[in-house]
């Protein structure tokens, strides 16, 4: 009898509670009135049967009255029904936005060959646990350097792109000119597709604005590789 | 709960003979499967979870009650509830029986079943 109560538990709580105890007592009923290996088999493989296909039905018609209850409240008060829904589709709105970021920022591996070994380094001062290198400090630990295969800098900048068209402000960054080989992706360039700054002249990327860093920063100092 | 019999038509057979067993006394659920199985000499034995499914979609739908009229102690289990047939149910099955012979009339004068039973 314990593994046909356990059974039960595929039946809605509610159900469960409400008619359990009668389909025990009806169920050891029918075991007494069994006899022989063969019938008592027979009879629980038929019960089994019997109580999966019974509780999916039993779920579904639970599920269909709770749906039907649910529109015809929903129905009879609209402006609640309307803010409800609302509310929904920001919460899933919400809710997507956040895994999608989660995922890029914490699931997904850095679009990078082998991005495990990739690390960060920082500097550490009294008051600041985490600051970027100085381009010096970055200069000497680079030529000090026997723990890392290679190593690489950039910083963020945003400047004005003027002498194409209207002046635009592009987001880009300083980079030192290993760092895509580093990264074991040259070609990275031509992914991110945004300006990018090399006072390095090693870069050969195609398609990609660059700024020769030994002219100046007008017009002519925009070159399309 | 519906107020027209003829809504509920046609009835599920377990639906009928829940019914019929219930309308000459109040049964509970056990006496139900036992008296369906009696009245058709086995062929259909109800299983306790098609019972109970339809017992609860049949109080929902107002054709049978529970009963609180219990027999004498030494011939009930406590775990036992009773069941009674309503005047809707009674209706409702009433309603069944006339379409079913209104069926057999027509399979009657259409040859496919015998003229007398």
């Amino acid at each position: 009898m314990p593994l046909y109560r356990l059974l039960l538990h595929l039946y809605p709580s509610s159900y469960r509670a409400e008619y359990g105890d009668e389909m025990s007592a009806i169920f050891a009923q029918e075991l007494r009135r069994t006899s022989g290996l063969a019938g008592t088999c027979g009879l629980w493989l038929a019960t089994v049967v019997e109580v999966f296909s019974n509780a999916a039905a039993v779920h579904w018609e639970i599920a269909k009255r709770d749906l039907r209850y649910s529109v015809r409240s929903l129905l009879r008060s609209p402006g609640f029904a309307i803010t409800a829904f609302l509310l929904i589709t920001i919460g899933i709105g919400a809710n997507a936005a956040i895994f999608t970021l989660a995922d890029f920022v914490l699931v997904r591996p850095l679009p990078f060959p082998e991005s495990e070994r990739l690390v960060k380094v920082w500097e550490k001062h009294p008051g600041y646990s985490m600051r970027e290198l100085s381009p010096a400090n970055y200069r000497d630990i680079k030529a000090a350097n026997t723990s890392f295969a290679s190593l690489a800098a950039y910083t963020d900048i945003a400047m004005n792109l003027v002498g194409q068209g209207e002046p635009q402000r592009v987001e880009g960054a300083w980079v030192t000119g290993n760092l895509f080989s580093t990264l074991g992706r040259p070609e990275v360039l031509v992914d991110l597709n945004i300006l990018f700054l090399s006072f390095l002249v090693d870069l050969n990327p195609r398609g990609i604005w660059l700024f020769d860093s030994s002219r100046s920063l007008g017009s002519r100092a925009v070159t399309r590789l | 709960m519906t107020d027209s019999p003829e809504s509920l038509l046609p009835l599920q057979p377990t639906t009928f003979h829940i019914l019929l067993s219930l309308a000459d006394e109040d049964r509970h659920g056990y006496a139900i499967i036992l008296d369906v199985a009696r009245r058709t000499n086995g062929e259909l034995k109800l299983s306790a979870g098609t019972l109970y499914r339809s017992i609860q979609r049949m109080l929902e739908q107002g054709l049978i009650t529970e009963t609180k009229t219990r027999p004498a102690p030494e011939m009930d289990d406590e775990r036992r509830r009773y069941y009674r047939i309503t005047p809707l149910g009674t209706a409702v099955a009433r309603a069944e029986a006339g379409r079913l012979r209104d069926l057999l009339k027509m399979a009657r004068l259409c040859g496919v079943a015998p003229r007398t039973t």
